[in-house]
């Protein structure tokens, strides 16, 4: 009897676990039916001959980067269905989960796409998961593509190639910009705990190779409910500018108790302020940031807008031009008459001559497995958005 | 303006939100035996009504109007959650393990439908000109740091009084010690209990709502917020309330502290590095020596 009772407390408690997972599970595969419905191509008629290849995505859909998986989502969806356009006889299957960017959860799922599903290839994003995926891309030989992440460390990695605007790249030109046109000469540094130590050196080695000076840096914790403290504490040296490397809710918090105190000087970022750009209108002093020079071009501003009702934001096009990467790598494959496969997918990747089509033009993956860019610089001011510079050198 | 001085002033206006916390989940703790974890979602659900509700005008009575709203719904939930889930589970014996899993359970869940429901984003009340800061006797301070105040010492009378003063607080008292014995002597244990719940989940909200027009409302934060406040009832001891309300304040006053002098990233590990030394010295909790309310 006491066995049975104990038996069914298990019962229950395994039931309720399960039905919270199942929960969970169901909010973030519900974000596959937009890509299945709207896959729907002219290719597919002959179905007889279609090739169906799994895409797998491990993006952040809840939690702190919940804002920024949905447009990377949304991009990578129409992405996918633009290049099937493009290709004849294929069918991107994409799988969506949600990596609620943490490692954890990003490394199971990476473990399922490519071990029971059979993705050729997963689109990633943020620094942890995509750093915690490594080991299981190159385990299963399938490669890992980052449309989000944007620290150090993600450079350089045998399975990983970066459609993103990495924090260095961002950083080099917002701080040349800000010093040699803003006339900043003094700057303060907070970075969040999403980038790893290195991001404070890669932004102390800039800084101090313009100005001769290091610049004081504060990191915040990623779930901090308050930044008052630090702020005050960076706010206290009295810096011409205050440059916030921070994403999310974090960004968020800071931006609030920015605006509670009154910031007096200009506020500048890179692409992790793509949140910036949406809470602007609450805050009163300027925003700068630097973006990839690269934006939309109109054609795909209305085939988005006709989709999701909204223009893509940077992070829905590098996402975008991350399905068409994968579009473009595979008719590449079939043109050769070669298996589709993440080894051979990731040897076009490596290959820094071979030029894929992505929105607006072709771009192809640097040696340190980055697709390069310029940058530009947005300055947000009232809640409108400017473009005040092009063409800033990133490296 | 002294930096680290103002870095503990600030500290302890947040301690204010977590010993509002505290003592709100150690009476639902006292009551329901179990360690609510779903408290968190509760809480961030009740603080997305309140925000949809407060709208945009920024008008106080909006705002205090979004509150309210957002407190009923919490106390709804946080009394089905008694009704549905917890009792049923520890009258037909289950552990404490077990009712912490469903709890769990009902945290994620809870989140999970308010996401898919409202949207995962981060919303905010209208309310920046109360939170703007002005420099006071050389600190930075805002309306909303003398609100959280006046907030955390009418809460912390107010349960006070419930306990000490009135028929209902010693009946509840009693149920606490022995609901068995409760029943036996006429009490609607019940009823109370229930009632008691749904309460302290309403009253919860003016903390998650604070929290919020401080920063922002976030699926994120609600953890770290609830987490805070069971810390503060730990250090208080779990049957007291008025410590707990000061362990609140000291978790907040002490996290200030910490980021104004250490790495701000450390500030939270700090926190609670301090208070588990505290706790292995006194697991109690507990600091005072006065009567357990």
């Amino acid at each position: 009897m006491a066995l049975r009772i104990r038996a069914r407390k298990t019962l229950i408690g395994a039931a309720l676990a399960t039905s919270a997972i199942v929960l969970t599970a169901c909010s973030s595969t519900g974000a596959e039916a937009p890509a299945s419905s709207s896959a729907a191509s002219p290719s597919e008629s002959s179905a007889a001959t279609t090739q169906e290849i799994t895409i797998g995505s491990t993006l952040p859909l809840t939690g702190t980067g919940a804002a920024y998986g949905k447009s990377m989502l949304e991009g990578l969806q129409l992405g996918l269905k633009d290049a099937e356009g493009l290709l004849k006889n294929v069918k991107f299957n994409l799988k969506s989960m949600d990596s609620q960017a943490q490692a954890g959860p990003a490394v199971t799922e990476a473990r399922q796409l490519m071990g029971q599903d059979g993705a050729k290839v997963v689109v990633t994003a943020y620094s942890a998961p995509p750093m915690a995926q490594l080991p299981i891309a190159e385990q299963y030989k399938v490669p890992l593509l980052n449309g989000g992440g944007n620290t150090p460390d993600l450079a350089g990695n045998t399975w990983l190639f970066n459609d993103a605007f990495m924090v260095e790249q961002g950083g080099k030109a917002m701080m040349t910009y800000a010093h040699d046109t803003l006339g900043i000469k003094k700057v303060s540094v907070l970075i969040d705990t999403n980038y790893p130590q290195s991001t404070a050196e890669a932004f102390k080695t800039i800084w101090t190779d313009l100005s001769g000076e290091a610049p004081p840096i504060e990191f915040i914790a990623f779930d901090a409910t308050d930044a008052g403290p630090v702020l005050d504490k960076l706010l206290a040296s009295n810096p011409d500018a205050l440059y916030v490397a921070a994403g999310g809710t974090t960004l968020e918090l800071i931006l609030t108790q920015l605006e509670q105190r009154s910031l007096k000087i200009p506020f500048l970022s890179n692409d992790g302020a793509v949140v910036g750009t949406k809470s602007a209108s609450t805050v009163s002093f300027p925003i700068y940031y630097a973006n990839p020079a690269k934006g939309a071009t109109q054609a795909l501003k209305d085939s988005y807008k006709a989709v999701y009702g909204a223009e893509p934001d940077f992070l829905a096009v590098q996402n975008y031009n991350l399905g068409r990467i994968i579009g473009a790598a595979v008719g590449k494959l079939i043109e050769a008459g070669k298996e589709i496969t993440g080894e051979n997918l990731q040897a076009l990747f490596n290959d820094p001559s071979q030029t894929f089509a992505v929105d607006g033009g072709d771009t192809s993956f640097s040696s340190r497995h980055i697709a390069a860019q310029d940058a530009a610089v947005i300055k947000v001011e009232g809640g409108k958005s400017t473009e005040i510079a092009t063409g800033l050198k990133t490296t | 303006m002294n930096i680290t001085l103002n870095a503990v002033v600030n500290g302890l206006i947040l301690g204010c939100v977590y010993g509002i916390a505290g003592m709100t989940f150690g009476v639902l703790y006292r009551i329901t035996k179990v360690f609510h974890i779903s408290f968190a979602a509760i809480g961030t659900l009740g603080a997305v009504v309140a925000v949809a509700v407060s709208g945009t005008s920024g008008s106080w009575t909006a705002i205090t109007l979004g509150i309210i709203a957002g407190a009923a719904v919490a106390a709804v939930v946080t009394a089905a959650a008694f009704l549905a889930l917890y009792r049923p589970l520890i009258r037909r014996g289950a552990s404490a393990g077990i009712t912490f899993i469903a709890s769990l359970g009902a945290f994620m869940v809870i989140e999970a439908v308010v996401a898919i429901v409202a949207g995962p984003d981060d919303r905010k009340f209208s309310v920046m000109g109360f939170t703007r800061q002005s420099e006071v006797l050389g600190l930075k301070l805002s309306g909303l740091h003398v609100a959280s105040l006046a907030l955390f010492v009418l809460v912390a009378a107010a349960i006070s009084f419930y306990f000490a003063k009135t028929r209902a607080g010693r009946q509840t008292r009693a149920l606490i010690g022995n609901p068995e014995q409760a029943e036996l002597v006429g009490i609607r244990v019940l009823l109370i209990s229930t009632l008691m719940c749904a309460a302290m989940g309403g009253i919860s909200i003016v903390a998650f709502a604070v929290n919020g027009m401080n920063s922002s409302v976030t699926f994120a934060g609600s953890l770290p917020l609830t987490l805070f406040g069971v810390l503060a009832m730990m250090l208080g001891g779990v049957d007291n309330l008025v410590q707990t309300g000061i362990a609140g304040l000291a978790v907040g006053a002490v996290g200030g502290l910490a980021a104004a002098i250490l790495p701000g990233q450390w500030s939270s590990t700090i926190v609670f590095a301090l208070a588990m030394v505290y706790i292995v010295i006194r697991p109690t909790g507990g600091f005072l020596r006065v009567r357990a309310t």
